[in-house]
């Protein structure tokens, strides 16, 4: 891949913790690449795994943030329905060629500033291996 | 007759109909403008087909920045606003509440975060600004699609269930009583007063724990506000917070209170004994009998198991006329479902300590002499069965030397791994008042550590060990068993590591706490959640320590964690006042941004029901409904509905898919 | 009554789809009489010629997948003559069967089904040649990197699916045919079919709550004849499944495969379904089983591709194989 590969990253961050987490990135200014574009949900459960297709199909990587499993998800469960989807989406992935890297689960709480700069350094990173998500012409 | 998949979403041609959008870029000082050419995002977001009116200020939150919007919307008649500034964590209300000013609905603002989520952490201009630009035509994506809500509002029924009559179940009734709420109280035994009327004083302060809790019971037993329900069980619960429909089981107490006066002559004639539950099965009772003489309600009750009257030709002595003068006997009273429509509940159910003979290696089953910590109050307390003198079991004689055990099961992987919390302090209570009973006694306590976590509680376990010269060891205690009337204990002391032998008369463990029989079959019944240990779940462990995840249903004391008595009466408290913010309304409010069902979808397949945290679905003619005043909106039967038959107010799959095209420039 | 011009073109097809018209028995006759066949090469004798050279069809009804250029073509002509134009068969709806050959690329399908099939005696490891062979003026039709449903190329006025459809929607559709005699023309976008999901017409006893303990294959013990298969833990189709097959194979005991295609307001069948199936997996238990052994039970699911996607893969939002990993 040539170096000017920028990745494209959408980002569903559940507004209690993955987006209090990117919020906490900014107070603390901690600096990341711009590759990210996040949408605030309600919950990861909220997620239908049809959005993260969609999204894929037109960026590089989908990153999804929420509460720390087991007990942090404001609404009880709603981070294991998003863990159990993209656990199996990740099984479907593979068999249609896709990396299953390319779509990320983190559990970022609202304190976690670092944690979310880091893992935005890190997939922008392994997405820049991987280069551009192409299918078959 | 339908269109069939896949659906046009990115199909442009009027998808923004008669929008007329306004967008207000914030410079938010330099903390913006420094990253993002402020400017240039607004000339780029006029070219926009739904926005008619774009412009960048200092500061939006401002007030000369708030009234920037509200002329714009009352001027260029906008239909929604996006505010680009900081998080919506910070100022989502501030503008809502301009722009309802301004006349629109405050569901038609949103706000694009560029500060915390771009400016802040990007460092190339260009990048930054063209990110900020995209941020804000998703959000635009989403506005325009946000329907106008208005609050969903419910009336309520003002009167309060509560769950358990001992020390936070009566606090609990009270607050909300003295408040001027009615308020149901169920009790499960023959009295209220719980485990707290067995102690024989409390600690830190010693107070005699009857003296304090007797007059409250009177209290509730005279409250106006208060119905009492005692040998009674919650067996359902419908309905939603304000709305609950409760149905009680009543059990025959086969004496009427109300004639009662209290003679005792009914237990001279009865002739069957069995133990006392009372006094932890150190004493004997009849089968007719009052649990306690300040039982509330004062009252004598027949046990139905032990009475052999539930037969009248076997024996009914207790009823002739010449034993019970006001004739309170009936052996012919029945179980009555009793149903209440009440606006909270709160449960209070308290504990019980763990069975003693699932730890076999500390022989409490086996041995006389080696005892429960509660059987250990009774043997304190001058109402016991001993006189308040502690006499050991098997011989009736005052033990000379005596083994405190702390954590016996407690913070133990094979029993309960959490700790019980009050043990360290009530066995320090015990070295006291044993030292003061009998003052040439030898006192051990065996702990793993001392946790006397509490006002006081330190100094308390201070005086315990240099006051009373109680010998603290600390150390595991691995075995106990009685011989030739011996207590003999094995275990290892830690500090001088070592492994130790020590002998006593008799010895008294403190069992873990644990939550009370059916708790886990009560929880199920209000739909709420119960942890790993069985204590009830409260919704969040910091923000809402008394509330459970469904709303209206409160907790108190030790059926939410282990707790000592100041605590469970600051929790109750706690409980009746947030019991009280509902009550005090005269209908419920709720954000209107909750799921609903389209029922000519829905194939009433139930697997909502399967994720909904709050039990919030239902299924009506087979169909699933959701009830707006439990959902909180989360969305997760929404991407769980197979029919795509559930949506989510103002966070619906459209909106979602349009700005994920947007937030990527595909719009 | 003037008669009504009827054709019907190929696709990727298997047959099953002129077999399901035979199964309208009688009623075929009341076809015959409503409508001229211009052209149907499994029931009238003709050449594509006739078809050519007919100006205007008052309804088109085409069987299969796009899987070839030519299939393409004979789409593309049949929607230009047709007044109507009916995709008839999962295959034409949302790309059938044929369309799981998306999720490999097309050389290694050929390679599969010419050379290394164990019945394939192609010791050269010879690969059919598209180009023409101008001597007996034929040309292979050229294979398309991808299967498609027919509406990604053109516009459709009904929609019959069904693997093949059942009786009754070939029956339906003769009465549209004959309903054209009378001028009366079916609402644009008409579905043969249920607007609910199979579940609202499944008999079986639904669970209060749906909790799969863990997912087992349909022959890995006995299948309970009244309970939802789902509860069973057996993958069933039903829930995402447009109703109006007549619930033929639930009858059978065996769970649903999707062959109607997703209900009206799902797009992609297949990962509507892993959403859904993902959240009755443990329900309300997941906290207590944890990360790991979730993990462990979804890995216990074989092929969530050929499962899911038995019949919609095609018309899926990822419906073709990415270059990101090997291929087979």
């Amino acid at each position: 891949m040539s170096e000017e590969f920028e990745p494209k990253i959408i980002a569903f961050l559940c507004r209690w913790c993955g987006y209090a987490g990117a919020d906490m990135a900014g107070t603390s200014r901690l600096k990341y690449p711009p590759t990210i574009t996040p949408i605030r949900v309600p919950c990861t459960g909220r997620i239908d795994m049809e959005h993260v297709l969609r999204a894929l199909k037109i960026s590089d990587g989908v990153l999804i943030a929420g509460c720390h499993t087991p007990g942090d998800c404001h609404y009880v469960r709603g981070n294991f329905q998003c863990f159990k989807r993209v656990t199996l989406l990740k099984k479907f992935l593979k068999q249609m060629g896709i990396n299953p890297a390319r779509v990320r689960l983190e559990w970022i709480s609202a304190t976690e500033g670092r944690k979310f700069a880091r893992v935005i350094k890190e997939f922008t990173e392994e997405l820049k291996e991987l280069g551009p998500l192409r299918g078959v012409e | 007759m339908e269109n069939p998949a896949p659906r046009p979403y990115s199909d442009a041609k009027g998808r923004y109909g008669k929008e007329r959008i306004g967008v207000f870029v914030c410079h938010c000082g330099r903390n913006i403008a420094a990253t993002v050419d402020v400017k240039k995002v607004v000339e780029e977001i006029s070219k926009h087909p739904a926005v008619v009116h774009a412009e960048d200020y200092d500061y939006m939150c401002s007030k000369p920045g708030q009234e920037l919007i509200e002329r714009a919307i009352e001027e260029k008649g906008l239909t929604g606003v996006v505010v680009a500034a900081c998080s919506p964590s910070i100022h989502e209300t501030t503008f809502r509440e301009v722009v309802e000013h301004a006349g629109l609905n405050p569901y038609r603002c949103e706000m694009a975060n560029i500060r915390e989520q771009c400016s802040w952490v990007h460092e190339e201009r260009d990048k930054a600004t063209e990110k900020a630009t995209r941020l804000i035509k998703s959000v635009i994506e989403k506005v325009v699609r946000n329907e106008e809500l208005e609050p969903v509002k419910v009336g309520l029924h003002k009167k309060a269930l509560v769950i358990g009559g001992g020390i936070a179940g009566i606090r609990a009734a009270l607050d909300i009583a003295n408040a001027g709420f009615q308020v149901i109280l169920v009790e499960r035994k023959p009295t209220i007063g719980g485990h707290m009327a067995q102690l024989a004083e409390t600690f830190p302060t010693l107070d005699c724990a009857q003296c304090i809790l007797t007059p409250l019971m009177s209290e509730v037993a005279n409250h106006p506000n208060i119905k009492l329900l005692t040998l009674s069980e919650v067996i359902d619960v419908e309905g939603y917070v304000g709305n609950f429909h409760v149905r009680i089981k009543k059990n025959p107490r086969y004496v009427d209170p109300d004639k009662c006066n209290l003679c005792d002559n009914c237990t001279e004639v009865c002739p069957v004994v069995v133990p006392s539950e009372f006094d932890e099965g150190l004493s004997l009772r009849k089968a007719i009998y009052i649990p306690f003489p300040q039982a509330v309600p004062s009252s004598y009750v027949i046990d139905p198991d032990a009475c052999l009257g539930m037969n009248p030709i076997i024996c009914g002595k207790c009823a002739e006329p010449d034993v019970c003068g006001p004739g309170a006997i009936n052996f012919y009273d029945q179980p009555e479902i009793i149903e209440e429509d009440v606006g909270v509940i709160i449960v209070a159910t308290g504990y019980e300590i763990y069975d003693p003979k699932k730890i076999s290696e500390y022989g409490a089953d086996k041995y006389p002499d080696i005892i429960t910590s509660l059987q250990f109050e009774r043997l304190l307390s001058p109402n016991g069965p001993t006189g308040g003198i502690p006499k050991r079991p098997s011989d009736e004689k005052i033990p000379k030397r005596i083994a405190f055990i702390h954590c016996a099961g407690s913070r133990d992987e094979k029993h309960r791994p959490y700790c019980s919390h009050i043990c360290c302090t009530y066995c320090s209570k015990h070295g006291l008042l044993f030292k003061e009973l009998v003052p040439d006694a030898e006192v051990y306590s065996f702990y793993i550590d001392i946790r006397a976590v509490g006002k006081n509680y330190e100094d308390f376990v201070k005086r315990a060990q240099e006051e009373a010269g109680i010998q603290f060891i600390r150390g595991k205690v691995s075995k106990i068993y009685e011989e030739d009337g011996k207590v003999k204990i094995f275990a290892v002391d830690t500090l001088l590591n070592r492994r130790i032998e020590v002998e006593v008369d008799m010895a008294v463990l403190a069992l873990p706490i644990v939550p009370a029989q059916g708790i886990a079959d009560l929880a199920s019944k209000m739909r709420i959640q119960i942890d790993n240990y069985g204590f009830l779940q409260e919704r969040h462990p910091k923000l809402h320590p008394v509330e459970s995840a469904t709303p209206g249903i409160f907790f108190a004391g030790a059926a939410q964690s282990p707790k000592d008595i100041q605590d469970t009466v600051a929790q109750a408290s706690a409980a009746a006042s947030k019991a009280l913010e509902i009550l005090t309304q005269d209908e419920i409010s709720h954000t209107p941004t909750v799921a609903s069902v389209d029922r000519d979808l829905c194939s009433g397949c139930r697997l909502c029901l399967s994720v909904c945290p709050y039990g919030a679905i239902r299924i009506v003619d087979g169909k699933a409904e959701v009830n707006e005043i439990i959902c909180e909106g989360c969305g997760a039967c929404v991407s769980t509905c197979p029919s795509g038959a559930i949506s989510l107010r103002n966070f619906t799959d459209e909106q979602l898919d349009a700005m994920i095209e947007a937030v990527v420039g595909g719009i | 009554m003037r008669k009504i011009k009827l054709a019907v073109d190929y696709g990727s097809i298997c047959g099953g789809c002129d077999v399901a018209f035979i199964d309208a028995g009688e009623k075929l006759i009341e076809l015959a009489n409503a409508a001229e066949i211009v052209f149907w090469p499994a029931v009238v004798d003709g050449k594509e010629e006739d078809l050519r050279k007919t100006r205007e069809i008052d309804i088109g009804i085409f069987f299969g997948a796009i899987r070839t250029e030519r299939h393409k073509e004979a789409l593309e002509q049949l929607r230009e003559k047709s007044r109507i134009l009916v995709a008839f068969g999962t295959c034409a709806c949302y790309g059938g069967i044929p369309g799981l050959a998306n999720s490999v690329e097309s050389r290694v399908l050929l390679k599969k089904g010419y050379v290394a099939t164990k019945s394939t005696d192609n010791p050269d490891g010879k690969l059919p040649g598209f180009e023409e062979f101008k001597e007996a003026a034929l040309r292979l039709p050229r294979l398309r990197s991808l299967v498609s449903p027919i509406c990604d190329f053109v516009d459709v006025d009904i929609w019959v699916p069904g693997c093949p459809p059942p009786v009754e929607s070939v029956n339906k559709l003769i009465d549209v045919v004959k309903d054209l005699q009378e001028d009366q023309v079916p609402p644009k976008g008409l579905f043969i079919a249920e607007g609910r999901s199979l579940c609202d017409f499944c008999e079986r006893e639904k669970p209060e709550v749906l909790r799969i303990k863990r997912f087992r294959r349909v022959h890995e013990g006995e299948i309970k004849r009244d309970e939802c298969f789902l509860k069973q833990g057996i993958i069933c189709l039903g829930p995402v499944t447009r109703g109006g097959c007549g619930a033929r194979c639930i009858d059978a005991n065996m769970p649903c495969r999707g062959c109607f295609g997703p209900v009206p307001n799902v797009e992609d069948q297949g990962t509507r379904f892993l959403s859904a199936v993902a959240s009755a997996l443990m329900a309300e238990e997941e906290r207590e089983v944890g990360e790991e052994e979730l993990r462990k039970l979804i890995d216990e699911l074989p092929d969530p591709l050929g499962l899911f996607y038995m019949y919609s893969l095609a018309a899926s939002i990822i419906n073709r194989r990415y270059l990101d990993l090997e291929g087979d």
